[in-house]
C-alpha cells in the first residue's frame, strides 16, 4: 500500500538528520505504531509521508503512485492522505458539517450531503452536523476531526498522538472506539504515539524510531 | 470560592467617579440636542452636511480597503515566512507609525506641490514637471493609508502568530492549494483581528483634523472646529458632533456584525514549534518590491525631506519660545500619563478584585471610550466646563476669579487628554492584571498584609513592565496630538504638535520640520523601547 526506501529528512536550521534512511511497508489494511522517545522523528515520520516536510533523499510510492523521489514532490493536497492531528485543528468558524464537507471536493451537493452524514454515522455524530467544534466535548471533537480526515476517503490514515489530549479515565473507550471505526473501514494507519498501551492493544505491527533510526520492535 | 463584599469598597467609589467623568462629557453633547435649532444648523443641514459625510465616508472606505489588504498581506507573509533580516524588518515595518499623519500631510503637500520638492528634482534632470494634485480625498487616503497601516499589520500579525501551523495543514491534507487555504480558512478564522485592526486606522481618520484640514477637504473634523470658531454656534457644533458619532456607532456595529460566531476557541490547540519556511521565488519578489515601496514612500522620503526642510530652517524661528513649547508639551504629556495610569490600575483592580456585571461594564465603557474621535469629546468637555463654570460664577465673584475659570485653564486640556488616552492605558494595565490573577494578591493578604503593602510590594512589582508600557504609549500620544489640544488649549500655550501645525499653515514649512522631527525622535525611541519591555516580558 505505502513504500518508503531509504527516506531521509533533515531540518534547515538542524545539524544532523532527524530521518535516516528510513525503509518501510504496509500492506493494505495494516495498523502499524510508531513508538520511541519524544525528539526521535516520530511525528517527523508522518509529516514527510504527508508532505508538509520534504525529504531529503529516498523514494516513496502510495499504490503505484510516486509521490516522492528524485525529481518529484506530490504536494500535499494532492496526495489522498488523511491525518488527525494532535490539537485536531477543526476550523473553528466552520460547523461540524461545514468541517467535514471541506474536504469532499468535485462532488455533487447531493452527494456530499450523503457522505457528511455517512460519517457522522461512522462516529456517531448524526446529531451534532449544526454544531461549532467549540462546543463539542473533547472526545467528540476528536470524532469529528476523524470523520473529516476519513470523509474524502484517503488511502492512508495518519494518526499524530491522537490520546495525548484526553484525560486518563476516557482514553480506553475512546481508543477502543476510534480503533474500531479504523478497522469497521479497513483503511491502512499509521499511528504515533508515546504511550506503549496504544501500540500493544492495538497495532498490527510497531516499530521504534530513536535517533531518527527506525527498528522492528516486538509485542510483548 | 469568590468573597463578596458588602456595601459600596471606596475602590467602587472612586471607579464610578472617574468612569462618571468619562461619560459626563457624551451625557451633556446629548442634552444640548434639545435646544432649539439654530438659524446656522439649518444651512449647513441644507448645504454642507452631505458633503461632509461623503468626504468621512469616502476617506474611511478608500483607507479601510487599502490598508486592509495590504497590511494583510504584510502581517501575514511576515508571520508565515521566514526573511533575511526579518527581526530588522519587522522593527522597521512599525515605524511609519512614528508618523503622525498631520505631519506626512504637509510633507507631500511640500513635495507635490508647484516648484516643490519633485518639480525641483525633475527640472534639474532636465524632465518636464508632472503634476499631482495631492491636495484631494486621493491624496488624503495615500497619506493616510502609509502612516496608518502599521496599525492593521501588529493586530493582524498577533493574531497570525498563534494560530496553529496544523490549521493550515490539515486544509492542505484535505485536498485544497495553499491559496485556497488562504481565503477559505485563514481568512475567515482571522476576521476578528482583522477588522479590529480596520476599525482602529477608520477611527484615526475620523479623529484627524490636521491633515484633512491642511489638504482642505471638508470633514466632520473640520466642520466642528468651524462651526464652533468660526460662527460661533455650539448648538451647531454639538449636532455635528452627534451626527459624527452616530458614524461611529454604525462603525462599532458593523465590527460586532464581523466578529460573530465561531471565535477562535481551541485552548488544547498546540502553539507553533515548526521551523518557517522559505515563500516561493515570486512571492518573495513581490514581498520585497512592495515592502522597499512602502518603506520608501512612508519612511525614506518623509525623512529625508524633513531633514532637509530642518537644515534651512531660520534658527531664531525655531528657538523662539522653543524652551516653553518643550515645558509645555512635558509638562501635560506627565501630567496625563500619570492620571491615565492611576484611572487604569483603579479601574484595572477593581475588575479584578470584585468583578461584577458593573465593573465589566466599566471596563467597556473606557475602551469604547477610545473611539470616540477627539473633536466630539473636544466639544463635549467645552459643554461640560460651561456648564460647571457657569454654575460656579457666583462663587467666582466671591473668590474673585474670571468668569470661565476653568474652561480657559489648562485643567480642560488635561481632563479632555485623559480622557481620550484613558483606554490606552487601561488596555496595557488590564492585560498585565489577567496574567498575573487573583492568586499573588491572596496569598500576601493570607500573609496579613494590608491592601496598600499588597500592592506597593506584590501586585506593582509584578506589574511593572504593564504599567511601563501604559505610560510609555500614552506619554507619546499625548506628544503627537492635534486635534483635542488645538481647541481646548488656553490662550498662547503652544506645544510641539499645535507648534508644528501653526507653522505649517503659515508656510513656515521648514521650521515645523524641525518640530516634526523632534516628535518623530521621540515616538521611534519610545516604539524601540517599548519593543525591548515586550520582548523581556515573553514567558
Amino acid at each position: 500500500m505505502i513504500k518508503l526506501n531509504n527516506i531521509s529528512f533533515q531540518y534547515d536550521n538542524a545539524s544532523s538528520e532527524t530521518l535516516k534512511n528510513i525503509n518501510l511497508e504496509l500492506t493494505k489494511g495494516e495498523v502499524l505504531a510508531v513508538v520511541g522517545p519524544s525528539g526521535g522523528g516520530k511525528s517527523t515520520l508522518l509529516r514527510v509521508i504527508a508532505g508538509l516536510e520534504k525529504a531529503k533523499a529516498g523514494e516513496m510510492f502510495l499504490g503505484d503512485k510516486c509521490l516522492f523521489g528524485k525529481r518529484r514532490f506530490v504536494n500535499p493536497e494532492k496526495r489522498g492522505i488523511g491525518m488527525l492531528f494532535q490539537d485536531y485543528a477543526l476550523f473553528p468558524h466552520m460547523t461540524v458539517a461545514k468541517n467535514i464537507e471541506y474536504g469532499l471536493i468535485g462532488m455533487k451537493i447531493t452527494e456530499r450531503k450523503k457522505r457528511v452524514e455517512e460519517v457522522l454515522g461512522l462516529v456517531n455524530l448524526v446529531e451534532y452536523e449544526k454544531r461549532y467544534p467549540h462546543e463539542l466535548s473533547g472526545g467528540q471533537q476528536q470524532r469529528v476531526a476523524l470523520a473529516r480526515a476519513i470523509a474524502p476517503r484517503p488511502k492512508i490514515l495518519l494518526l499524530d498522538e491522537p490520546f495525548s489530549n484526553l484525560d486518563t479515565h476516557l482514553l480506553q473507550s475512546v481508543r477502543e472506539e476510534l480503533f474500531a471505526i479504523i478497522r469497521q473501514i479497513g483503511i491502512t494507519t499509521i499511528m504515533v504515539t508515546h504511550n506503549p498501551e496504544d501500540a500493544r492493544t492495538q497495532a498490527d505491527r510497531v516499530i521504534q524510531i530513536v535517533e531518527g533510526v527506525a527498528s522492528e520492535k516486538i509485542i510483548e | 470560592m469568590k468573597i463578596r463584599e458588602r456595601g459600596l469598597s471606596p475602590l467602587f467609589v472612586i471607579v464610578t467617579f472617574i468612569i462618571t467623568a468619562i461619560v459626563l462629557p457624551s451625557v451633556f453633547i446629548f442634552i444640548r440636542l434639545f435646544h432649539p435649532v439654530t438659524e446656522s444648523w439649518l444651512h449647513i443641514k441644507e448645504y454642507v452636511l452631505a458633503d461632509y459625510i461623503r468626504n468621512s465616508l469616502v476617506l474611511v472606505a478608500g483607507v479601510g480597503v487599502i490598508t486592509g489588504i495590504l497590511g494583510t498581506f504584510f502581517a501575514w507573509s511576515l508571520s508565515k515566512y521566514k526573511w533575511r533580516f526579518e527581526l530588522l524588518l519587522e522593527s522597521v515595518l512599525f515605524l511609519p507609525m512614528a508618523i503622525p499623519p498631520y505631519i506626512a500631510a504637509y510633507v507631500y503637500g511640500g513635495i507635490f506641490t508647484p516648484f516643490g520638492t519633485l518639480d525641483r528634482i525633475l527640472n534639474q534632470v532636465g524632465l518636464e514637471p508632472i503634476r499631482i494634485d495631492i491636495l484631494s480625498k486621493g491624496g488624503a487616503i495615500f497619506v493616510f493609508s502609509l502612516f496608518l497601516m502599521p496599525y492593521v499589520i501588529l493586530i493582524s500579525k498577533g493574531f497570525f502568530d498563534k494560530l496553529p501551523k496544523t490549521i493550515e495543514e490539515s486544509s492542505r491534507l484535505l485536498g485544497r492549494n495553499q491559496t485556497s487555504t488562504f481565503f477559505r480558512v485563514i481568512l475567515p478564522m482571522s476576521r476578528g483581528s482583522l477588522v479590529g485592526g480596520i476599525v482602529l486606522v477608520m477611527l484615526e481618520v475620523l479623529n484627524d483634523y490636521g491633515l484633512v484640514r491642511y489638504f482642505g477637504i471638508p470633514t466632520f473634523s473640520t466642520a466642528i472646529y468651524q462651526t464652533w470658531f468660526g460662527m460661533s454656534d455650539v448648538d451647531g457644533a454639538v449636532r455635528l458632533a452627534a451626527s459624527l458619532m452616530s458614524i461611529v456607532i454604525i462603525i462599532l456595529l458593523v465590527e460586532q456584525f464581523f466578529r460573530g460566531r465561531g471565535r477562535l476557541s481551541q485552548a488544547r490547540a498546540i502553539s507553533d514549534r515548526g521551523v518557517k519556511k522559505s515563500a516561493s521565488k515570486i512571492y518573495k519578489a513581490v514581498f520585497y518590491v512592495l515592502t522597499f515601496v512602502y518603506l520608501l514612500f512612508s519612511l525614506i522620503i518623509p525623512i529625508t525631506q524633513l531633514a532637509w526642510w530642518s537644515s534651512i530652517a531660520k534658527q531664531t524661528n525655531v528657538m523662539r519660545r522653543l524652551g516653553s513649547i518643550l515645558f509645555n508639551t512635558i509638562s501635560v504629556g506627565v501630567i496625563v500619563t500619570v492620571l491615565v495610569v492611576a484611572c487604569g490600575i483603579l479601574i484595572g483592580n477593581l475588575n479584578r478584585l470584585n468583578p461584577s456585571i458593573v465593573s465589566k461594564i466599566y471596563a467597556r465603557i473606557v475602551i469604547l471610550g477610545y473611539s470616540i474621535p477627539a473633536s466630539i469629546i473636544a466639544i463635549g468637555v467645552l459643554v461640560t466646563f460651561i456648564y460647571v463654570d457657569r454654575s460656579l460664577s457666583g462663587l467666582y465673584g466671591i473668590l474673585d476669579v474670571k468668569n470661565l475659570f476653568l474652561t480657559s485653564s489648562k485643567f480642560i486640556l488635561i481632563f479632555a487628554l485623559t480622557i481620550r488616552f484613558m483606554a490606552i492605558g487601561f488596555n496595557s494595565i488590564e492585560s498585565g492584571f489577567s496574567k498575573m490573577g487573583k492568586k499573588y494578591y491572596e496569598a500576601s493578604k493570607l500573609l496579613g498584609r494590608g491592601e496598600w503593602y499588597t500592592f506597593r510590594y506584590v501586585d506593582f512589582p509584578i506589574l511593572k513592565p504593564a504599567i511601563l508600557s501604559a505610560a510609555i504609549l500614552a506619554f507619546v500620544d499625548v506628544l503627537k496630538e492635534l486635534p483635542l489640544t488645538l481647541i481646548l488649549r488656553p490662550f498662547n500655550f503652544d506645544t510641539l504638535a499645535t507648534r508644528v501645525y501653526t507653522y505649517a499653515g503659515d508656510e513656515m514649512i521648514h521650521e515645523a520640520s524641525v518640530y516634526s522631527l523632534i516628535i518623530i525622535c521621540v515616538s521611534v525611541f519610545a516604539l524601540i523601547l517599548l519593543s525591548f519591555i515586550r520582548k523581556g516580558t515573553k514567558i
